[in-house]
């Protein structure tokens, strides 16, 4: 027969499990208990963000790149518009291109952890069609490049992503304040009198309105026409495969190429405050339940071991080891723990399930998305199943260091 | 701590299988209510002896046998279990010895309720080897046969009257036909019939297998069916003389 390592100490845990039926089931009940409410607020929480998260970064690059500050620090695009009407005058300082701009996006390019980048060239203009008069930003783009940053291609209204020297792609709010639909023409104009006319090729929907009233596709020539700034462009936009590693990239890329980069931790603060302190709670909350359920799976086997001195005196005389023994113990705080959360997951993923199908929903449009994954199960699983080793140790450790003569003798 | 490599059976060379060698033992040790229950033992046994041990109550016969089944550790002396000095040994070592040279019974048969008769008798052997085995299967089995009890392999100790646990717990002090077995009042529990029952098969497993027994016992007459008696008081050895029972031969 082959031999199983620990096999005699698992026999023994298993047995002693069995036979103390309901004490094992109600600290089994409890461990599940913990970890359906870890799973479920994980899944939760984890679909918060990645809720927050995709709404937030399915419309803005990871890290964009940018000529570098002058004195008077330049304005970001969406911000330029907000401000433009009230400083027209003050705006003498023209567009600025990234310098060298094509040599850097090859080189980031090769960078494994970048998944998308993109040169962009934007700045303000307006929108005119008959009577309706709108501020709008221009962005010129390669399609293709920039829909791997946002993702516009499956947000049409109508009509297709794809500007062209006489095509723009519009947002859909912009959309209906000029009266327009694809097929549409809408002159635009851009810096110093440089103007187009251009038809409207598709209306998007992004979700957030600023970006559905301002925002006006191109392709990068004639916008850099409308924006006087030929062969340049204003900014480089960039996905990662880590967002949170965003900000340690975007210096990187500072020093390296000599550019401002600025990753969507920095223009995002909010959002990211908001995801690190449901992370922080939700640290307290496993910890808190971990630390409850140890006390349970501890105090039902201390128990245990006092219930079962005289049987370890006995094993103790029959030539079990004292580490043997304390191996039996923690075996049952392992085995607690496995069991309670394969019950555990199984019960929070089915709360999962039913608060995605029953629960409340944010908002009609966007139905709150939760995943829990494998990933979630199997490390709750492994965590449930430490966490009872660990906290069998106390006892495990009283069971070895039983003196056998006492513990047969006063039983 | 020095371990044994394996602890083999020792040969029947007629050395003794038990040797204690000024063994004093001391409760309480450093403390006002310190005493001395053993004044300085010393005792041989040798293989296959059948040894009864008496003595009033009190008198230290326990904490000689739990001395003898390296459950305690002696203040002073020395103790060697089949050849092996055990005094600088750690407890993987001892409890190894344990599991190999020593078998035991106690007053109330402990055995564990967890486990069916079968599986009781087996324990000791699993702890050694670590795995299930069928030979230790098929010799456990022939011990419940040779105690009459077969039928009963798959009951549980609660299923069990008190005389059919102790022959349980008896085999299981036999599955590995150890040089020695200790024996704490073993029919103590029993009524009369059932206590000669026990006794007689001590006795015969004494004679199948060799085993040397050291039986501690308040019953005169089942003491002096052994082969030698050994009493004590006050933590010495008193007296040491043969059974007056002619043996059965
Ligand atoms: N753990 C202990 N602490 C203190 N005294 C003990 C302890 N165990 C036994 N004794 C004392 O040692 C003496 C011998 O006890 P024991 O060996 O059990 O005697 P017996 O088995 O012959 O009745 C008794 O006086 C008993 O009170
Ligand atoms: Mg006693």
């Amino acid at each position: 027969m082959m031999r199983v390592p620990l096999w005699y100490e698992t026999r023994l845990a298993i047995e002693f499990l069995r036979e103390g039926r309901s004490q094992s089931l109600l600290i089994i009940l409890g461990v599940a208990l913990g970890v359906a409410v870890i799973v479920f607020v994980l899944a939760l929480i984890s679909g918060l963000q990645d809720n927050l998260v995709e709404r937030t970064l399915g419309t803005q690059a990871h890290i964009k790149l940018r000529a570098p500050d002058e004195v008077v620090r330049e304005l970001r695009p969406i911000d330029t518009l907000a401000v433009a009407s009230q400083r027209r005058n003050e705006r003498a300082q023209r567009l600025r291109s990234v310098q060298n701009w094509q040599a850097i996006a090859e080189a980031l390019e090769d960078y494994p952890q970048i998944t998308a980048v993109s040169p962009v060239v934007t700045g303000p203009a307006f929108a005119r069609r008959g009577e309706a008069f709108k501020s709008v930003a221009i962005l010129g783009v390669d399609p293709a490049r920039y829909a791997q940053i946002v993702p516009v291609p499956e947000r049409m209204v109508s009509g297709v992503f794809r500007p062209t020297a006489t095509e723009i792609v519009i947002g859909v709010v912009l959309a209906d304040e000029l009266g327009v639909g694809v097929g549409d023409r809408v002159r635009l104009e851009g810096t110093d009198a440089r103007a187009g006319t251009f038809q409207v090729a598709g209306v998007f929907r992004l979700g957030v309105r600023d970006l559905d009233e301002r925002f006006v596709f191109l392709p990068i020539r004639p916008a850099q026409t409308l924006l006087d700034l030929p062969g340049g462009i204003t900014n480089i936009d960039l996905t990662i495969d880590d967002i949170f590693a965003a900000e340690g990239l975007a210096r990187e890329l500072d020093l390296r190429y000599g550019v401002t980069a600025e990753s969507w931790m920095e223009t995002s603060e909010q959002l990211l405050n908001a995801l690190r302190s449901q992370s922080e709670s939700t640290t307290v909350i496993q910890s808190f339940v971990g630390i409850s359920v140890a006390f349970g799976i501890a105090s039902v086997l201390a128990v245990s071991v006092v219930q079962r001195r005289r049987e370890i005196g006995i094993l103790r005389a029959m030539g079990s080891t004292s580490n043997q023994v304390m191996a039996v113990f923690l075996i049952q705080g392992g085995l607690v723990g496995l069991i309670g959360s394969a019950f555990g997951s199984s019960a929070g993923l089915g709360m999962v399930h039913l608060f995605t199908t029953l629960g409340p929903r944010p908002t009609e449009e966007a139905l709150f998305d939760i995943t829990a994954g494998a990933g979630l199960v199997l490390g709750a699983t492994l965590l449930a199943t430490l966490t009872g080793i660990v906290s069998a140790h106390f006892p495990a450790r009283r069971a070895a260091l039983l003196d056998p003569v006492a513990a047969i003798r006063d039983g | 701590m020095a371990e044994p490599m394996d602890v083999a059976q020792p040969a029947d060379t007629g050395e003794p299988v038990l040797r204690l060698e000024r063994v004093r033992k001391c409760y309480n040790v450093g403390t006002p209510i310190e005493v001395e229950v053993l004044h300085g033992i010393d005792l041989e046994v040798g293989p296959g002896e059948f040894v009864a041990l008496v003595g009033p109550s009190g008198s230290g016969k326990s904490t000689l046998l739990n001395i003898l089944g390296l459950l305690d550790r002696p203040t002073d002396g020395e103790v060697w279990i089949a050849g092996h000095a055990t005094r600088q040994l750690g407890d993987v070592a001892r409890s190894r010895l344990r599991g190999q040279v020593l078998g035991f019974v106690f007053q109330f048969h402990h055995l564990l309720t967890a486990f069916t008769a079968l599986d009781n008798i087996q324990l000791p052997r699993w702890a050694a080897m670590g795995r299930e085995d069928d030979e230790v299967r098929a010799r456990a089995l022939e011990l419940l046969d040779a105690v009459g009890m077969k039928a009963f392999a798959q009951r549980r100790p609660k299923e069990l009257s008190g005389g059919q646990q102790q022959r349980v717990a008896i085999c299981r002090a036999l599955i590995h036909r150890p040089p020695v077995v200790l024996a704490d009042e073993p029919t103590g529990n029993l009524d009369t019939e059932t206590s000669a029952q026990a006794f007689s098969l001590l006795r015969r497993f004494n004679r199948e297998f060799g085993c040397a027994f050291i039986i501690v016992t308040h019953d005169p007459k089942l003491a002096e069916g052994c082969d030698r008696v050994i009493e004590m008081v006050d933590g010495h050895i008193v007296q040491d003389r043969a059974g007056h029972a002619p043996r059965l031969e």
